[in-house]
């Protein structure tokens, strides 16, 4: 018996394990998930940084457009730093704004302060009030017995964001183990608190490394923050850091990722804020002495575009020449998620899209298989299955090599069914951990069986000839496809 | 590392960490934060990947170091403009409006829970631990627990009931 038809559970026990299977469902994990581990683990043993300043380069034709990158043999280039106020933009709406406060009363002077409106103390003075509030109140939501140290409230950068301004004001709990980091954005002349990198006291190098530590003279933070519409993405580094950043993967033919080469940031004073356009994965690195310090992923907002939609022939088209049936509502869902996929990994252009097949499981809700052609001539696999109570989920899975998908053998493990879809097998079968093997009836290439307990299964799929097209296995969240 | 090491961590990312990601997006509510968390588990386990190869303990070792890494280091508190890589689901037309309701109340109350909470919700009620062994991962008695577990489930059976009226309104206007 499940959770969700269980009478002796209540209402709240049933709908919170829906919410959570639902939204359990939304998450995949990157395509560098180990890549990222490993270069993680690498930047701890201080192998990452060897030659990195020689090595930046760059980026012939890949840079992304608002991105400062400079040669390593040239001097930073260093924001001009201005006494004018900076100008406004309009009012974003839907966002809470608060009037530019007043200050209660005189406050310390703000030292140390960076970025080229550091000299404007109205601004100073203002953006400590806000972040003040904020941190206050974030502590106050926790709804635990912390109080914010006041003294240790500070102003850390002041600068323009475009027509806007981006500051940050860090601070912490009285006992020292609540750290934050307070965005507040100037936008259309009105401040607003935009968000807070909200920590707890841990390893100063884990809290570097993440980008995220707030104390101190020597602050290191790194994060992306909206201002006047426009992603920007902050680095605070200390003054003799360097910083490399790199342009979004190119997903090769053979469906690897290549990353381009890293290109210097220009930092100054330790300082950049960088409009960030395109969609892919921007990845930043913070060397200082030859040693790697700070690290972590950026992402522009085009990165996660809007629902926008497929052309609607287009899908009929993809829904038309699928083998099976496809259910054009889950096309729909489906190919979205794929295509937002593919804009948060790679700036690579989508050329194509294809509904593999389509089908039901025996409960009646549909599943799909989909592809996206990249120009390389990859494809961006994801699976898809409708829900009756409505929603669907999707599985991720990777980037298929260019060419036709016809001899792949792809599965994967929904809950109590394993989905198999293999276009020209003739039949296909579920090998279960016991050995006992279920044949798996297909229709057009594709078909699925249920097998309960979540169990790891190994499927087969066999020719018409009976020669074995493939194996695969099909276990809880394993990739859908062999490389 | 030997190159068997190596293939194994490969075998067990590639097969492991979208369940393990699933968790970590349920105790943080973030995205960006899950990923960074398990990155961050699974380059613990890779440095001592070895031992706990020779133990067969890489998943229950993960995933204590999720648990533990959310509760100790980055509680997801982080209270920014949230970008959503997925929009919410978009109701198929036979979908309940007050059963959507209902869930996306409940996972807004979900992120308000206390992360110890949660963590108590999301272990009980996504992974189907025990309560012994949620207080295991969790460092805490069973009577805690339990404790946690109720204080949140009432919380959430409280959201619920304040949304169905709300739902009612919507459904009878869609008529």
């Amino acid at each position: 018996m499940t959770h969700e038809t269980d009478p002796t559970r209540t209402a709240a026990e049933r709908v919170l394990r829906a919410v959570l299977v639902e939204r359990a469902a939304d998450v995949t994990p990157p395509a560098d998930l180990e890549a990222r581990v490993r270069r993680h683990n690498q930047v701890r043993r201080r192998l990452l940084v060897a030659g990195a300043a020689a090595a930046a380069v760059l980026v012939a034709g890949g840079l992304p457009a608002g991105l400062t990158l400079v040669r390593a043999d040239a001097p930073p280039a260093r924001p001009e730093p201005s006494p004018s106020p900076a100008p406004s933009c309009p009012p974003v709406s839907g966002l809470p704004a608060t009037a530019t406060p007043t200050p209660a009363s005189p406050r310390p002077r703000q030292t140390g302060v960076r970025g080229s409106l550091a000299g404007d103390s109205a601004l100073v003075d203002a953006v400590l009030a806000v972040g003040r509030a904020a941190l206050g109140a974030e502590l106050d939501r926790a709804a635990e017995d912390r109080q914010l140290d006041n003294g240790t409230v500070r102003v850390r950068l002041v600068e323009r964001a475009g027509a806007g301004v981006v500051a940050l004001v860090t601070g912490a709990d009285r006992t020292g183990r609540w750290q934050a980091g307070q965005w507040v954005v100037r936008e259309g002349g009105r401040l607003r608190a935009a968000g807070i990198l909200n920590g707890f006291q841990g390893p100063v190098r884990d809290q570097r490394l993440s980008g995220r530590f707030f104390a101190g003279e020597d602050p290191l933070v790194i994060d992306t923050v909206p201002v006047c519409g426009q992603r920007y993405g902050v680095v605070l580094a200390p003054p003799d850091a360097t910083a490399e950043l790199t342009p979004p993967p190119a997903i090769a033919p053979d469906g690897q990722l290549v990353h381009p080469p890293a290109g210097r940031l220009a930092l100054a004073r330790g300082l950049a804020v960088v409009p960030l356009r395109g969609p892919g994965e921007f990845q930043l690195a913070v060397t200082r002495d030859a040693e790697l310090v700070g690290y972590t992923t950026f992402r522009s907002s085009e990165a996660w575009p809007s629902p926008a939609g497929w052309p609607a022939d287009e899908l009929a088209r993809a829904v038309r020449e699928a083998a099976g049936e496809v259910d054009p509502e889950l096309a729909e869902r489906v190919a979205d998620v794929n295509r937002r996929w593919v804009a948060r990994t790679t700036a690579d252009k989508v050329t194509g899209l294809r509904m593999v097949w389509g089908g039901r499981l025996r409960n009646g809700e549909p599943v799909l298989l989909s592809a996206l052609t990249l120009s390389s001539g990859a494809q961006s696999i994801v699976a898809g299955r409708g829900h009756r109570q409505g929603g669907a989920s999707t599985i991720i899975g990777n980037f298929h090599r260019a060419g036709p998908l016809e001899d792949t053998v792809f599965a994967w493990r929904d809950h109590d069914y394993v989905i198999v879809v293999a276009l020209r097998a003739a039949r296909a079968e579920v090998v279960q951990p016991s050995g006992a093997v279920l044949p798996v009836p297909l229709t057009e290439g594709g078909g699925s069986v249920v097998v309960p307990n979540r169990a790891f299964t190994l499927v087969r799929a066999y020719a018409a000839d009976g020669s074995l097209l493939g194996r695969q296995p099909a276990g809880n969240g394993g990739p859908l496809f062999t490389r | 590392m030997d190159q068997e090491s190596e293939a194994d961590f490969h075998d067990f990312v590639v097969a492991r960490s979208p369940a393990l990601l699933a968790t970590a997006y349920l105790l943080t509510g973030d995205r960006h934060r899950a990923e960074d968390l398990l990155q961050s588990a699974l380059a613990k386990a890779l440095r001592h990947w070895s031992r706990i190869r020779e133990h067969g303990t890489a998943e229950p070792y993960v995933r204590r170091i999720l648990v533990n890494e959310h509760r100790s280091w980055w509680r997801s508190r982080r209270n920014r403009e949230v970008l959503v890589a997925e929009p919410p689901e978009r109701a198929a037309p036979d979908d309940d409006p007050a059963r959507f309701s209902d869930r996306d109340a409940v996972w807004r109350a979900l992120q308000q829970l206390a992360p110890r909470t949660r963590a108590v919700l999301v272990l009980r009620y996504w992974e189907d631990r025990s309560e012994a062994e949620t207080a295991q991962l969790l460092d805490c008695s069973v009577g805690t627990v339990k404790s946690l577990a109720s204080r949140g489930l009432r919380r959430l059976a409280g959201v619920l009931d304040e949304g169905r009226p709300a739902a009612r309104v919507r459904e009878g206007g869609a008529r």
